[in-house]
């Protein structure tokens, strides 16, 4: 991942000594002004000229630890396949209903299961139907610039100047929020965001078997 | 009475156990209502536990089904697919297992995706009409409530269809019905009604009770009762006592539940019991009353017979013995009663005999006989005649004063033995009436009560005789008659007293009561007091008769005689009313005005300077009566008067009848220094040698000896003796009823000292004897 990234960086390195690059800053909080991780900011330029050409992508891995998976959000490219790596002693049932992407990785170990690959832009909800806590979102992006907000909530880009569109999503909004920017040459554009979190967060892994320990009585 | 006293013991019985049945009862119907009130409590508490728990029970059934529903990977699926008909009949399915009656699912924009309640025409996308619930489910991942959807209210429980995400809500819902009361009702015994409490009334969901208690119990307003509290509420006829739960705040629907349990039913044993109980009491009752009227008769009777014996002893005086076996107290007084009985008996024949009869005779007494006669009177009907008759032995104060006291007693006894060998066997009573008079009672059924007296008049003519002595009987016999002379006894006895005094008069042994002799009776009480008014008003005048001394020839002393001018019956002669007087004791007034008006007088001459003393009769009651010294001392000093200006006169008879106390009277009359005259001196005893003892200093020679004198030698002869005698004793000798001059000349020639008569001068009033003395012969005037 790291070194994906580092490419990328030497890509558009290279690029910016072509055409004179813009840097773009988000700073990603939510309502109430706290930096918000997980929130995946991805921007792709008006003109179709300054998207590179889509080249095969390397496979992401989404790995099932502590009956957790692990990223939370993992944000790939359209058409990236990712391998779904069980590294607990007991086995997992991935599934997706998304319909973006469904699919179901029944019953597996290690890793037995085959990579799938995200061929569609879209938010893909994953779960497993043995833990039903466990849950995570793979964040299928049509555009090679975007970013995973760090625990600071910024996600930087420099990129060519053009007209962008933004998205920003977060596992705790509803709908994906969509913006655009004007980039000029050479400047450095600070763009705060502020999203609106109406969902509820990460589940946490239960210390309790019964979630539905609910004692309900209209009387 | 005693029927009161054996009604009081049976109302104590009675009523003492009244009150310890009627208070058991009270207690025992309060224990068991406070009882039954406390199980039906308990139950409605055990009850609404268990309520609780099934309706807990019941919501982690549908936690559990939609649970179960909710994670299911295929409906999950579905849902994701939103495929309608999959998804519709996935909830049926999972919705049958846990025996679901709503299973709905809803998307994540608030629509109804499926509800297995819905026709297929309505299935679309309605909104789901429970926001609130939504808000709770994404807060909370799970909400709860009751809510009316369509025509029924349900327990409901909604959660998230995840997907990991949330992709849609699923709900599921136990309809609250009949079904559900009546589980409950098998479980916990109670009525169980379900309310949806509304602003205008209740709502009943579900119920156990009878469709019309539910009617009425939509009525109760439940804003009167008190939630999670017992309270009663009655429905009908009958009365429960309900548990009613609060409604959970926030809901759609009030939600209520109201337990209850029929009081009445549950106090049912106990009415069976009270019955039961009511029987016995009932039974008990009967047997006290039984009980204790033998007991209160067994008291009672022995009383009654006591009481109708006391009662007996009331009015009879006298009452059979009472004949009580028993050996407790009432016995004990039934003995002590007929002891009581006997000793009044005993004690009342010894009053009897002291009250009714003489000691002396051993016959009745006055009172006993009047008994007798009143009762005879009472008894004997109208055609009841008898007679009453007295017989009265004259003298017998001289028998007793001549003989002695004890041989007085002697001759009444005798007297009454005599009386009783004569009639006893024809009379019916007789009984001793005074100290000397008899009195018999005899039923005149053969109009033969005059020869019975007649009988007994001669049985007693010839004396009466005591050992050797024959005492002389004067008896006179005085008869009245019931019912022609007089209808009670007291009249009866006045009557023949009356009788007996009139044949005294008239000197003859036997006397009818005569109605007559009774009017003039009543005349002669009528008399006296007229005298009264006569002394008061001066109807009275003194009249003055002179004495002349013969030897000086001239008047000394004038005799002041009474007469009365009655103003209806004109003059009335002294013996007409001295008699009277004395016997009726009228005399003491009488003589206290003769002397007032005899002193002032007297005064009156010594004022004149005429020597003349004024002679005054005295009665035989002056001299018994001691206030009489008093009485002429209080009236000489009154007028200044001497007591030797005054005569006093005083019959032989006065003086003979209380010889001790006249002569002490007299005595003290001559100590005061009158002079003394013994008037009519010749007609009773004339014992000389009693006259010798008294402190007299005249003598009256009576006039019956003076009126023929000069024919008579045997008058004569008295005449000259007495003068002779009374000389000898130092006596003035003065004689009355001269009434010619020969009379006066032989009176002379004896030596007698004075002379008094119509020939001297006849009694005249004050004014003419004051002319008299200037003009007499005998004139004490002497003219120079």
């Amino acid at each position: 991942m790291l070194l994906r990234s580092g490419l990328l960086l030497c890509l558009f390195a290279l690029l910016n000594v072509a055409h004179a690059n813009s840097t773009l800053t988000f700073k990603i909080t939510d309502q109430n002004g706290n930096a918000l991780s997980n929130a995946v900011v991805s921007i792709k330029p008006t003109n179709p000229r300054h998207l590179p050409t889509p080249a095969h992508q390397p496979t992401a891995e989404m790995v099932q630890q502590n009956r957790s998976f692990v990223p939370y959000v993992l944000p790939v490219q359209v058409n990236t396949p990712v391998v779904f790596p069980n590294k607990d002693d007991f086995q997992h049932h991935v599934y997706s209903f998304s319909p973006t992407k469904r699919f179901e990785l029944k019953l597996f170990s290690g890793d037995n299961a085959a990579p799938i690959i995200f061929d569609k832009k879209g938010i893909v909800a994953l779960g497993c139907n043995i833990h039903d806590w466990m849950m995570s979102y793979i964040v299928v992006i049509d555009t090679p610039y975007f970013q995973k907000t760090s625990f600071d909530g910024t996600a930087s880009f420099n990129v060519p100047a053009d007209t962008y569109w933004v998205d920003v999503w977060h596992p705790q909004i509803t709908h994906t929020m969509k913006q655009s920017v004007i980039l000029k040459p050479n400047a450095s554009t600070q763009m705060p965001i502020s999203l609106y979190l109406n969902r509820t967060g990460k589940p946490e892994v239960p210390d309790e078997e019964d979630p539905f320990n609910f004692d309900y009585s209209p009387f | 009475m005693f029927e009161q006293l054996q009604t009081k013991i049976i109302l104590v019985f009675v009523g003492l156990l009244a009150i310890v049945q009627i208070v058991s009862l009270v207690l025992v119907k309060q224990e068991t209502h406070k009882n039954a009130i406390e199980q039906i409590e308990q139950q409605l508490v055990s009850g609404q536990e268990i309520f609780n728990q099934l309706i807990r029970y019941r919501g982690k059934q549908l936690v559990n089904g939609i649970r179960i529903l909710a994670s299911d990977f295929a409906f999950r699926d579905a849902a994701a697919t939103q495929d309608k008909a999959t998804i519709l009949s996935a909830l049926e399915n999972h919705g049958r297992r846990v025996n679901a009656d709503l299973s709905i699912l809803i998307s994540l924009d608030g629509k109804i995706l499926a509800d297995t309640q819905a026709t297929n025409t309505e299935s679309g996308s309605r909104p789901f009409p429970f926001p609130e619930l939504l808000k709770q489910v994404k807060a909370n991942h799970v909400a709860g409530a009751s809510i009316r959807f369509g025509t029924h209210v349900y327990q409901f429980i909604l959660v998230p269809v995840k997907a990991p995400n949330t992709i849609a809500w699923v709900g599921m819902g136990f309809t609250i019905d009949d079904q559900l009361a009546l589980e409950l009702k098998a479980l916990t015994g109670l009525e169980i009604s379900f309310v949806d409490k509304q602003l205008n009334g209740n709502r009943i969901l579900a119920s156990t009770l009878d469709s019309q208690l539910e009617y009425l119990l939509s009525f109760i307003d439940a804003h009167e009762l008190s939630f999670n509290a017992t309270s009663t509420i009655e429905l009908g006829s009958e009365v429960y006592i309900s548990y009613i739960t609060k409604p959970k705040p926030g809901q759609r629907v009030n939600l209520s539940t109201i337990l209850q349990h029929s009081f009445t039913q549950a106090i049912q044993p106990y009415n069976k019991l009270q019955s039961t109980l009511l029987t016995i009491y009932g039974i008990a009752f009967l047997a006290v009353i039984i009980g204790s009227s033998l007991l209160a008769k067994g008291i009672t009777h022995p009383i009654s017979r006591l009481a109708a014996a006391a009662k007996d002893m009331q009015d009879n005086g006298t009452s059979a013995p009472i004949l009580i076996q028993q050996r407790d107290e009432i016995g004990q007084l039934a003995h002590a009663f007929n002891h009581m009985i006997k000793s009044i008996a005993d004690r009342e024949e010894q009053i009897i005999q002291q009250a009714y009869h003489d000691p002396l005779t051993g016959l009745s007494n006055r009172l006993y006989f009047n008994q007798q006669i009143n009762t005879a009177i009472k008894s004997g009907g109208p055609r009841l005649v008898f007679t009453v008759m007295i017989i009265s032995l004259e003298r017998f104060d001289e028998i007793n004063n001549t003989l002695g006291h004890n041989i007085g007693d002697k001759v009444i006894q005798r007297m009454s033995l005599q009386i009783q060998e004569t009639c006893m066997d024809d009379i019916h009573a007789i009984a001793r009436l005074s100290s000397n008079q008899f009195i018999i009672f005899h039923i005149d059924t053969h109009n033969d009560s005059l020869i019975i007296a007649k009988q007994i008049f001669e049985a007693l003519e010839h004396g009466i005789t005591y050992k050797d002595i024959v005492v002389d009987s004067d008896v006179h016999i005085g008869l009245s008659q019931y019912p022609s002379q007089a209808k009670d006894a007291k009249s009866l006895i006045q009557n023949a007293d009356i009788a007996v005094h009139l044949a005294q008069q008239n000197g003859i042994n036997i006397a009818y009561y005569d109605a007559s002799h009774d009017e003039r009776n009543t005349a002669r009480l009528s008399m006296m007091h007229e005298l009264r008014h006569a002394i008061e008003t001066d109807e009275l005048e003194l009249f003055y008769q002179p004495k002349v001394n013969i030897e000086q020839g001239e008047i000394t002393h004038v005799e002041a005689l009474i007469r009365w001018h009655h103003p209806k019956h004109g003059f009335m002669p002294p013996d007409d009313f001295i008699p009277l007087a004395e016997q009726t004791g009228h005399i003491i007034h009488l003589t206290k005005w003769v002397l007032n008006t005899a002193i002032q007088q007297g005064c009156a001459f010594r004022q004149a300077g005429v020597d003349i003393k004024v002679a005054i009769n005295l009665s035989t009651k002056d001299l018994m009566n001691r206030s009489f010294i008093k009485m002429t001392e209080e009236l000489l000093t009154q007028h200044q008067a001497q007591a030797d200006w005054f005569v006093l006169e005083v019959t032989e008879s006065a003086v003979m009848q209380d010889d001790k106390k006249a002569t002490e009277v007299l005595n003290e009359l001559n100590t005061m220094g009158f002079d003394l005259s013994i008037d009519d001196y010749g007609t009773g005893y004339s014992s000389m040698s009693y006259l010798k003892l008294l402190p007299v200093q005249e003598l009256k020679i009576d006039k019956s000896f003076i009126l023929d004198l000069p024919n008579n030698q045997d008058d004569k002869a008295i005449v000259q003796t007495t003068i002779e005698l009374g000389h000898r004793m130092g006596l003035t000798v003065i004689a009355e009823g001269v009434e010619d001059q020969a009379t006066l000349d032989i009176l002379q020639e004896m030596g007698c000292d004075m002379a008094q008569g119509y020939y001297v001068c006849r009694p005249a009033n004050i004014t003419t004897l004051q002319d008299w003395l200037r003009t007499s012969e005998w004139s004490p005037y002497h003219q120079s």
